[in-house]
Order: C-alpha cells, then sequence, then structure tokens
C-alpha cells in the first residue's frame, strides 16, 4: 500500500519547513535580492513561495540576523539582503545542528 | 491605476504604517520580476488577465500582508486552545443545567406547555452557547497576545488536576471529529465515576456564577427572569409572589451566591481542608436554614407554604396522597420543608466533620 498523497503532502511540508532559515541562511552567505535569491533557492530545489520568503527574510533581519540596503539596479530599486556578523555565526551553528541530526537520522533508517 | 497599484493598494491597507512603505516597495519588484520573467518567456508583453495570473500566485492581499504581521496568525494558539475548550465545555454543561432546571419549573408552574418549553430552552441555549464561545474567545484572543503568558499554564501541580475532571462529560474530540468526518458516533467509552472535591467546588462555582448572571438578568436563559416565572393558578398569583420573593431576596442571594463561589475556589484551592469546607456547610447550612424558615414563617410565599402543626402537615400530605392530585401550594411545600430538613443535615453532618476531622466522601 502506498504512501496518503494527502498526508504525505502535509508531512514533507513540515519536514522542510525547518530546513528553510537554513537554506535561505546558508544562501545569503552571497549577496541577493528577493527575486534572486528566490531563484537560486529553486536552481537548488528548494521552490519557496514569495508569500513566504519575503515575510522570512524581514523576520531574519529584524532578529539581526540579516542586514539589507537598497540600491538601483536594473533601473529599479531593489533590497538587497546579506548574512549580518550574526547570522554567519547562527548559520555555522544551525549547520552544526543539521548535520549532527543527519548523521543520527542516517543511522536509524 | 494600474492593475499592481490596485493589488499593492489592498496588501498596504493591512499592513502596519511604519513598516507599509518599505514592504509595498519590496513586493512591487518582485512581482515586476515576475511579469518580466514571464514577458520574456512568452516574447511578448502580458495581458491583464496574464498578469491577474501571476498575482493570484502571489496570493490574497489579505495573506500575503497578514504574513509580515509579527503577532501570532491564529485567535486561540495550540498551547491555549486545551483551556479555552475546558472553559467553553464547563460553561455549556452549566448552561444546559440551568436550562433545563428553568423549562422545568416553567412546565411545572403551568407558565408553558412542555413543546413550547423545549423550543424556547434549545433556543436559549444556542443564544447563551453563542455568548459564552464569544466571551471565551475574546479572553484567548487577549490572553494569546500577551508578551507573559498566564502562570496556570506553566505552574501547576498535580494534586490540583482533579479540577479537569469537570466538564469531562461533553466529548470534545468526537465533536471534532463529527465536524471533521461527519462521524457523529461516541466511540469514547465511558466510565461512570466520583468527582473529586476539586471537580465538585469547580463545578459548584460555575453553577452559582450562571445563577448569579441569571438572578440579575445578564443570562437569557429559558426566556425568564425571577420576577416572570410564575403564573395565576388556582387563584393565587405567583407571578406578583415570585416577584416580590425576587425583590426581597434579590442582595441576600447575591451576597450567598458571592460568598458560595468564593468559598468554592478557596475550596478548590485547598481540597483536602476537610474542617475548612466543613466550615463552609455549617455557615452555608445555616443561612440555608434562615433563607426556608423565612420561606415558611414571613415570606410571602409564607401564605401558601405555611401549615401551623406537624398534624397539618401530615394531612395535607395525606390528602393529595389519597386524591392523587398535587396541587402547587402542596408541592411547595414540600420543596420548603425538604430544604429545611437538608439544610438541617449539612449543619449536623458538617459539625460531625469539623469534630472528627474526617469526611467519608473523600476516600
Amino acid at each position: 500500500m502506498g504512501a496518503d498523497p494527502e498526508l504525505f503532502e502535509s508531512m514533507r511540508l513540515e519536514l522542510r519547513r525547518g530546513s528553510l532559515v537554513l537554506a535561505v541562511l546558508a544562501c545569503l552567505r552571497t549577496e541577493r535580492y528577493g527575486y534572486t535569491l528566490r531563484q537560486a533557492l529553486a536552481a537548488d530545489g528548494l521552490e519557496m513561495e514569495e508569500s513566504t520568503l519575503y515575510p522570512l527574510l524581514r523576520r531574519l533581519e529584524s532578529q539581526g540576523l540579516l542586514e539589507s540596503e537598497w540600491r538601483e539596479e536594473e533601473k529599479r530599486k531593489k533590497r538587497f539582503y546579506r548574512l549580518s556578523p550574526g547570522g554567519e555565526a547562527m548559520l555555522a551553528a544551525l549547520t552544526d545542528e543539521w548535520r549532527g541530526i543527519n548523521a543520527s537520522l542516517d543511522k536509524i533508517l | 491605476m494600474d492593475i499592481i497599484d490596485r493589488y499593492l493598494n489592498a496588501v498596504a491597507a493591512q499592513l502596519p504604517q511604519d513598516q507599509r512603505a518599505d514592504i509595498v516597495a519590496e513586493l512591487r519588484d518582485m512581482i515586476l520580476s515576475r511579469f518580466e520573467e514571464k514577458e520574456e518567456a512568452l516574447g511578448r508583453p502580458l495581458t491583464e488577465a496574464e498578469q491577474e495570473e501571476i498575482l493570484r500566485d502571489v496570493g490574497h492581499p489579505l495573506a500575503v500582508a497578514a504574513r509580515y504581521g509579527s503577532g501570532p496568525q491564529h485567535i486561540v494558539g495550540p498551547e491555549l486552545f486545551p483551556w479555552w475548550m475546558f472553559g467553553v465545555r464547563a460553561g455549556l454543561i452549566a448552561i444546559v443545567a440551568i436550562t433545563a432546571i428553568g423549562a422545568l419549573a416553567r412546565v411545572v408552574v403551568g407558565d408553558v406547555e412542555v413543546g413550547r418549553a423545549i423550543g424556547q430552552a434549545f433556543h436559549s441555549i444556542f443564544q447563551s452557547a453563542i455568548m459564552l464561545i464569544g466571551f471565551a474567545t475574546i479572553a484567548g484572543f487577549i490572553i494569546e497576545r500577551q508578551k507573559e503568558k498566564p502562570a496556570f499554564l506553566r505552574e501547576w501541580r498535580v494534586k490540583d488536576l482533579g479540577l479537569f475532571e469537570f466538564g469531562g462529560s461533553l466529548n470534545a474530540e468526537a465533536v471534532s471529529r463529527g465536524l471533521n468526518e461527519g462521524d457523529w458516533t461516541l466511540k469514547s467509552p465511558r466510565k461512570p465515576r466520583r468527582a473529586s472535591p476539586m471537580a465538585r467546588a469547580v463545578g459548584s462555582a460555575v453553577g452559582w456564577s450562571v445563577v448569579l448572571l441569571w438572578w440579575i438578568g445578564w443570562l437569557p436563559l429559558t426566556h425568564t427572569s425571577p420576577e416572570v416565572l410564575g403564573a395565576v393558578i388556582g387563584g393565587v398569583d405567583y407571578s406578583l409572589m415570585l416577584g416580590d420573593l425576587h425583590a426581597l431576596l434579590y442582595w441576600p442571594v447575591i451576597a450567598f451566591g458571592l460568598a458560595r463561589i468564593v468559598f468554592d475556589v478557596m475550596h478548590a484551592a485547598r481540597p483536602d481542608g476537610v474542617r475548612f469546607t466543613a466550615l463552609g456547610d455549617i455557615g452555608f447550612g445555616a443561612a440555608e436554614l434562615a433563607l426556608f424558615g423565612w420561606l415558611w414563617l414571613y415570606s410571602p410565599l409564607s401564605k401558601v407554604v405555611f401549615v401551623p402543626t406537624v398534624e397539618a402537615f401530615i394531612e395535607r400530605v395525606r390528602d393529595t396522597v389519597n386524591t392523587g392530585w398535587w396541587p402547587l401550594p402542596t408541592i411547595l411545600m414540600l420543596c420548603v420543608a425538604f430544604g429545611f430538613l437538608h439544610a438541617v443535615y449539612k449543619v449536623g453532618s458538617g459539625l460531625v466533620r469539623l469534630a472528627t476531622g474526617h469526611d467519608s466522601r473523600v476516600t
């Protein structure tokens, strides 16, 4: 019997929800604006809706993990984000945690 | 005004003033980038329908703006919800009980037919339940948005958990299943059990709160107020009598009810205090003795319930049993007499418990 598709979808979303912050922080080691960040994440296989990504960027900035500035590019003003020093430390800590969880799960699975 | 402006205006209206311009500028850039990407793929400008499709993909303005909110995105969250459910459950049980008693009283005094009383009771339960759920939801909404959550969410003691036996007879799980799956069968078997002293105290406090609200006219239960719960039966105007009783007992009942609620709350906080409970029972029993004595001897009800001797009392009951017809004055006489005897028993058993420090009801 295959997995119930509806249940699988809800569990899949739950599983990946926690990893999105890590992915966004890691992607912003290079400065990007929202649209190119989303494309970069999608290119690596992590599709993310704008309605999730943009508020997340603001929340991470308000938590001091990101820095941002408005600059003009391609004739339009865009908000560029990059990792702050606090964000780099957080990324390192979360990466260790992620690898730990991964190693544990690998043993179990 | 183009389609993007109209969309962004709707988003902006939901955003906090100080962040509005910043968020809208960023969203505008994101939407224009999506438009350009699609135009590049199609090799032509987008039609308005295609633009609208992209905006729909971005999300409804209400949903998009809500994601920028800093507060909780729910009225009552998962941590508080069990408390909300417990409060609603306990209140609903009290409302149903009070409404049923009120409806029964109206049928007994002949104020209304059975069918009509049932219909009105359902209407009252529905109205009161909506009000209760509304108040509970407002309280939950406010608590949910406090920086510090109330202490009762974290600092609880195992010995106080008897409180949560109250309201257990309303099966919330079955209701949720019914709403979700349309399955209204009650699958959870229930075992009969005796409520703990704490559950009894909380039940009493909730019950008295509802009674008090009804007494002062704040609960639309059974379409009655104490004054109108009556009729002219056998040449006696019970409406007038009940109106006088309500006026004379208005403040004493409020004082008694408030004292009872305070006592029940204190009792719930220390359910093992046998002597404390005994003292309370003696005090409230004495107040009930005074009430029934007054009803018997001096109140407006006295003229229908009073009999001067025990022989006259027995004679009246015997007549009733022999004829098989139960007139209202006899029913009221028996109610007052049994109320008085119950109060005597309450005071007596309280005195015994006070002396011995033992309560056989607590095992």
